[in-house]
C-alpha cells in the first residue's frame, strides 16, 4: 500500500515540485503557488460541476422539501424520489465531494513533500534520495530546497497564514452557501461557515506554512471561480436563491407556482413565511378544484 | 484533540442535520476530521524524535553508547555478551539529560530535545566526552563516571524558545527555530569544533564549555549571532594543520583557523561545487589534496591550499550511478566510497590528482529484504582488510574483501540479519568495529553487537531499569 501511494502520488508530486522549483529560480514559495494553480486547473471541471450542482440543488430545494414532507414516513420512497429528481436534473449528489476527495491525498502528500524537501530532520532528507527519479539528474543540484519566502520560513507554522487561510475560507464558504428556508439548515450553514475556517486556521498553526500557502492559494482560486460562475453569492447583501421556483408535485400532477415576491425579503427574520405562503397557495388550489367539481 | 473533545464541537455535531442543497456535509466533515487526525499524527511524529543516528565510540577500552531520550552509557567491552544470553550486561555508568544537575541550569536540560545525531568526541587530556544533542544542547561529561562537567547551548536563543510554550505559535512571522546539531563533533587541542544546521561553525572549550569562537560569515566570540551566510552543516569538520575544513549543504568548503576562527579568504569559502550541489560529508585528505563527494553524483579532487579544482569524478566528467551522502574512506592512496543506492566504488589517485583503476560493485539486499531499496548513509569502515558497509533501512551488513575489487566482479557478500526475522532494523550510522566484533545502534534505538558476521546480533546492554 505504501509503495503504491509513493509510486502514484508522493513520488510524482515530489519530483514535480523539484522540477518547478528548478524552473522558478529556486523559489519554494513561488513553486507552491504555481503547483496549487496547476492542481486547481486540473480540478477546474470538477469544481465547476460542483458549483453548478450546488446551484441546481438550491433551485430544487422546494421540490426536495415537498418530497420529504410527502414521504415523511417512508424513507425508502423518499430516497427513490429524491434520486429520481437528481437524475431528471442531471445532478450527481456526490459531485460536490469531488474536489475535496481529490485534494485530501494532495494535502497529505504535500505535507510529506515539504518535510522531505526541507531538511528539518536528516533522515527525511536522506530518504528523499529514494523518491527522486534517477533519470532526472538535474534534480540532484536542487536539493535541499531553500524554504525562505518573503522573509518567512515555509517549513515552520506562521500565524499570519492561519488568519489568511481562515479568512479566505470564510469568504469562499459564504459565497458558495445558498440561503435556505429551513431554520435547522440555516443553523447548520451558520455552523459550517465558522467551523470550517476555524478548523483550517487551527491546522495552519500546527503545520508548515508551505501547506498553509497551498490552502490559501487554493481558496483564492476558488473565490475567483465562484465569482465568475455564480457571482458573489452569499456575500451579496441582496441575495435571493431564486426568483421563482416551480415545485412539481407528483401526487396531484398540479404545478404549483411559488413566487418569491410573496415572501418577505428577510427570510431569516421570518423563517416560516414561506411555509405559510405555500399553505395559502395549496388551500387556494384546493378551493379552485372543489369549485371545478 | 482538545477541539474534538470540546462541548462546542460536540453540540455542533449533535445539532448537525443534512442539508437539502448540500446533503453530504457529514461526509465532508468526516473527511476533514480524518485528514486532520492523519496530519496531526504525522505532525506529532515529526517533532518527537528522541533518537538520532550517532555512532558508538571507543573510549579507553569502553564503548560509549547512546540510547533513546538522550541517555549516554558506558559499556565495558570485556564484559559485553557477544553470543548467547543478551542484555544482561548493565552499563558501568550512565547519564540522563533529564533531572537535576547542580552545575547546569536544569531548565536547559529538562526542555532540551533528546535525539543525538552528532557522534560524540573524547578528549584524553581532560578525560571529557563532549556530546551534542539535536536541540543544540552540548554537554561535557567526565569519563568514566559520566558526571556532568558543563553544559551550553550552541544557539543562545534556544533557551527562550524552549520556554515559549503553545502561544509562541501566535507570532505573525516565523517564530524563531533554535539551531540544531546534526554533524559530528571533532576535538583538537582541547577545542570541540562542530558545524550546525543553521550554518554556524563554532569551537567550544572542552574544559569549560565556553564558546571560543563562532563563525557565521564573521567571527564572534562567546556567542553566535543570528543568521549565518553558510548553508546547513551535516558532518564533522576536518582539522588539518591548524585549519578547520567544513563541508556544507550549500556546496561549499569553508576554511577557518582552528584557534580563533579567522580566515584570509572572503567568506572563508575555498571551494564550491558545480550548481552548488550539496556536500553532506566532510572532505578526506589524500596526497596533499582533498577529495569530497556531492549529492549530484560527482566527486571532486581539490587543492588543499587554495581549494582549486584538480579533477572531478573519473577525470572525464563521468558521474557515479548514484548520489553521494557518505564520506570517502582513504587507504594507501585508494579511495572507497558508496552511493546512497549501494554502488561501492574503489579507485586510486595518482600524484597528479587523476583517478585510475576504477572498479565498483553493486550491493544488494538479501534475505527478507531482497529486492528492496538500499539507502547507505554511513561511510565504509575498514577492518582487517575487509570493508564493512551497512544499510540504513534494511539493516543489511555487507563485508567486502579488498582483494575482490581487483577482478571488478560482483563480490560474495555477506548480508546478515540481526535479531529474528520479525525485528529487522535499519542501521542509520556507521558501526564501531573492534577485532571483527561490530557494535551499532539500530533504528529502533537498540545498542546491538555481533561477534561475527555469521552470528545474529544481540542486545549488548540492559539499559532499562528493573
Amino acid at each position: 500500500m505504501g509503495d503504491l501511494w509513493n509510486a502514484l502520488i508522493f513520488d510524482p508530486m515530489l519530483n514535480s515540485l523539484i522540477i518547478l522549483y528548478t524552473f522558478l529560480g529556486n523559489n519554494f514559495g513561488l513553486t507552491i503557488i504555481v503547483f496549487t494553480l496547476i492542481v486547481n486547473i486540473i480540478m477546474l471541471p470538477l469544481r465547476l460541476k460542483q458549483i453548478r450542482s450546488t446551484k441546481k440543488l438550491a433551485v430544487l430545494g422546494p421540490r426536495l422539501q415537498a418530497v420529504s414532507k410527502k414521504y415523511a414516513n417512508d424513507s425508502q420512497r423518499r430516497g427513490q424520489e429524491t434520486m429520481r429528481i437528481y437524475k431528471e436534473e442531471g445532478i450527481s449528489p456526490l459531485g460536490c465531494l469531488g474536489p475535496l476527495v481529490i485534494q485530501m491525498p494532495v494535502w497529505i502528500s504535500l505535507y510529506w513533500c515539504i518535510y522531505a524537501l526541507i531538511p528539518t530532520f536528516p533522515e527525511n532528507f536522506a530518504s528523499l534520495t529514494l523518491h527522486m527519479y534517477d533519470s532526472l539528474e538535474f534534480l540532484d543540484t536542487a536539493i535541499p530546497l531553500n524554504s525562505r519566502f518573503l522573509g518567512l520560513d515555509l517549513a515552520q507554522p506562521v500565524a499570519l497564514f492561519a488568519l489568511l487561510v481562515g479568512g479566505s475560507m470564510w469568504v469562499l464558504q459564504k459565497m458558495s452557501t445558498m440561503e435556505s428556508n429551513d431554520p435547522r439548515q440555516q443553523q447548520t450553514q451558520k455552523m459550517m461557515l465558522w467551523m470550517m475556517p476555524f478548523m483550517f486556521g487551527f491546522l495552519c498553526l500546527q503545520f508548515p506554512s508551505g501547506l498553509s500557502m497551498y490552502w490559501m492559494t487554493s481558496n483564492l482560486v476558488g473565490i475567483a471561480v465562484q465569482y465568475f460562475v455564480a457571482g458573489w453569492g452569499g456575500l451579496s447583501p441582496n441575495t435571493n436563491t431564486s426568483d421563482s421556483t416551480k415545485i412539481n408535485s407528483s401526487d396531484n400532477k398540479n404545478e404549483e407556482i411559488i413566487s418569491s415576491e410573496e415572501e418577505p425579503v428577510n427570510e431569516k427574520q421570518y423563517p416560516n413565511k414561506r411555509e405559510d405562503s405555500r399553505r395559502r397557495n395549496r388551500n387556494s388550489s384546493n378551493r379552485t378544484r372543489r369549485k371545478q367539481r | 484533540m482538545i477541539l474534538f473533545r470540546s462541548n462546542l464541537f460536540k453540540s455542533a455535531v449533535s445539532k448537525f442535520r443534512p442539508l437539502s442543497m448540500f446533503r453530504y456535509n457529514k461526509i465532508i466533515i468526516g473527511l476533514i476530521i480524518f485528514s486532520t487526525v492523519i496530519l496531526s499524527g504525522c505532525n506529532s511524529d515529526r517533532f518527537s524524535a528522541d533518537f538520532g543516528w550517532a555512532s558508538p565510540i571507543l573510549v579507553e577500552g569502553s564503548i560509549i553508547s547512546m540510547s533513546e531520550k538522550g541517555m549516554i552509557f558506558v559499556a565495558d567491552t570485556n564484559l559485553l555478551p557477544i553470543r548467547g544470553e543478551s542484555e544482561n550486561q548493565r552499563p558501568a555508568a550512565k547519564f540522563s539529560p533529564e533531572g537535576n544537575h547542580s552545575n547546569c541550569d536544569s531548565d536547559y536540560l529538562d526542555k532540551a530535545g533528546n535525539a543525538i545525531y552528532s557522534t560524540p568526541a573524547y578528549s584524553a587530556n581532560s578525560s571529557t566526552i563532549v556530546v551534542g544533542y539535536y536541540s543544540g544542547l552540548v554537554v561535557g561529561l567526565k569519563y568514566p563516571d559520566l558526571s556532568l562537567k558543563w553544559c551550553n547551548f550552541i544557539d543562545p536563543l534556544s533557551k527562550g524558545s524552549a520556554e515559549g510554550g503553545f502561544f509562541s505559535f501566535l507570532s505573525f512571522g516565523s517564530r524563531h527555530q533554535p539551531d540544531t546539531l546534526i554533524g559530528d563533533i571533532t576535538i583538537h587541542d582541547e577545542l570541540a569544533v562542530m558545524g550546525t544546521s543553521k550554518g554556524y561553525i563554532l569551537a567550544i572549550s572542552v574544559d569549560t564549555g565556553n564558546i571560543k569562537w563562532c563563525y557565521n560569515g564573521e567571527v564572534t566570540t562567546a556567542i553566535c549571532q543570528p543568521e549565518s551566510i553558510l548553508g546547513p552543516i551535516y558532518d564533522s569538520p576536518l582539522i588539518d594543520a591548524g585549519k578547520v575544513y567544513t563541508s556544507s549543504l550549500d556546496g561549499s568548503i569553508y576554511k577557518l583557523d582552528l584557534y580563533d576562527g579567522s580566515t584570509k579568504i572572503p567568506n572563508a569559502r575555498i571551494f564550491q561545487t558545480d550548481n552548488k550541489s550539496a556536500l553532506i560529508s566532510q572532505p578526506s585528505s589524500i596526497l596533499g589534496m582533498f577529495i569530497v563527494a556531492s549529492l549530484d553524483r560527482n566527486m571532486y579532487l581539490i587543492n588543499k591550499k587554495d581549494g582549486s579544482l584538480i579533477s572531478s569524478m573519473f577525470n572525464d566528467g563521468e558521474k557515479a550511478s548514484g548520489r553521494f551522502w557518505t564520506g570517502s574512506l582513504v587507504n594507501e592512496n585508494k579511495v572507497y566510497i558508496v552511493t546512497t543506492n549501494g554502488r561501492l566504488y574503489q579507485f586510486e589517485i595518482d600524484n597528479s590528482g587523476r583517478s585510475k583503476n576504477v572498479s565498483s560493485v553493486q550491493l544488494k539486499n538479501r534475505g527478507q529484504k531482497a529486492g528492496e531499496d538500499i539507502l547507505v548513509t554511513g561511510t565504509p569502515i575498514l577492518s582487517n582488510d575487509t570493508l564493512i558497509v551497512v544499510d540504513s533501512i534494511s539493516g543489511n551488513i555487507w563485508e567486502i574483501s579488498l582483494d575482490s575489487f581487483q577482478s571488478s566482479e560482483i563480490l560474495e557478500l555477506s548480508p546478515v540479519k540481526h535479531g529474528s526475522d520479525e525485528s529487522w532494523q535499519g542501521i542509520p550510522s556507521e558501526p564501531l568495529v573492534i577485532d571483527r566484533t561490530i557494535y551499532f545502534h539500530s533504528s529502533e534505538k537498540k545498542f546491538l553487537c555481533k561477534k561475527d558476521l555469521h552470528f545474529d546480533a544481540i542486545g549488548c546492554l540492559s539499559v532499562t531499569e528493573k
